[in-house]
């Protein structure tokens, strides 16, 4: 297990990464490239959310950074004390609608909004436990450690949704669906979310 | 650290993007593209090959450049993208919608 904590800076972003990069490869194993790439990408959105969003006007906040490397998962849990969030209250996420007019399809673009999809989308499991009465707002994401050398490919995202309904907090569970540009496989694709 | 180089080619401009697009340097890039539409031009390449790393930021403000010289009748074609980046746009489906 590795512990770390850090000032809530977009500066330390990377070396947050870096810290989870350095777990997984601790056994000498560089990770596979989707993996190094899912990793990276959810955690610099995470991260991003929690400074810009969760700390906004406040300085001097931290993160603590937690990662668990088993056999088969890994799990990164990133804590704060600034403002939580309602995950169901952000704007899911809607990806081009490639049948629709072409100027329609443009028009309907997002230029923000897609962090939380994209942790989703990355992650194989996303709990957010939002802090209440002095403990922190806590973020964990798990991602099943399946090698699959050679693959660049963060999944494509899958549109069907399943609600799962944590212990405590918000889960955010990603479901197993065929992606069109390799059918052999199975990968993650974006979740819903259900408040318990 | 995000690098920019910018060259107009007759009606074409060739922004190659270098490094880290990300919440941190996409405001740089915000202030190049309101350059680029404000002075009209239309045919735009972004040249994404030596980008290491993007996140939502970086890709909203690229999203914006394609969706306002579009507007304007113009064109925003994406060569070069790899690694992480193109994964991103793969997610987000984007890749689907500009010219590559």
């Amino acid at each position: 297990m590795v512990r770390l904590t850090l000032p809530a800076q977009l500066a330390f972003r990377d070396l947050a990464v870096t810290a989870v990069l350095t777990a997984v490869g601790a056994d000498g194993r560089e990770p596979p490239p989707h993996l190094r790439d899912a990793l990276i990408s959810a955690i610099s959105e995470a991260w991003n959310n929690i400074v810009l969003h969760a700390y906004r006007g406040i300085t001097g906040g931290h993160v603590d950074v937690a990662v668990f490397v088993g056999t088969d998962q890994i799990e990164i849990e990133l804590a704060d004390r600034g403002r939580g969030f309602d995950p169901s209250a952000v704007a899911e996420y809607t990806p081009p609608d490639l049948s629709a007019p072409e100027n329609e399809a443009v028009s309907s673009l997002r230029e923000g909004g897609m962090g939380l999809f994209i942790i989703r989308s990355c992650m194989d499991d996303v709990v957010y436990t939002r802090g209440a009465h002095g403990s922190p707002n806590v973020l964990v994401l798990k991602k099943r450690h399946v090698a699959a050398p050679g693959d660049h490919n963060l999944p494509s995202a899958g549109y069907t949704a399943k609600k799962e309904t944590a212990q405590s907090g918000w889960r955010m569970r990603s479901v197993g669906y065929a992606d069109e540009a390799a059918p052999q496989r199975v990968r993650g694709g974006v979740g819903s979310l259900k408040r318990k | 650290m995000t690098n920019y180089s910018r060259t107009d080619s007759g009606d074409e401009t060739i922004l190659r993007i270098e490094g880290t697009l990300d919440a941190a340097t996409a405001p740089d890039l915000r202030g190049v593209v309101d350059t680029i539409v404000d002075e009209g031009r239309l045919l735009i390449t972004l040249e994404l090959s030596s980008l290491r790393l993007i996140d939502s930021s970086g890709v909203g403000v690229i999203v914006s450049l394609f969706k306002r010289v579009r507007a304007n009748g113009g064109q925003v074609r994406i060569v070069g993208l790899r690694d992480q980046p193109r994964a991103i746009f793969r997610l987000l489906r984007l890749d689907r919608v500009f010219p590559t």
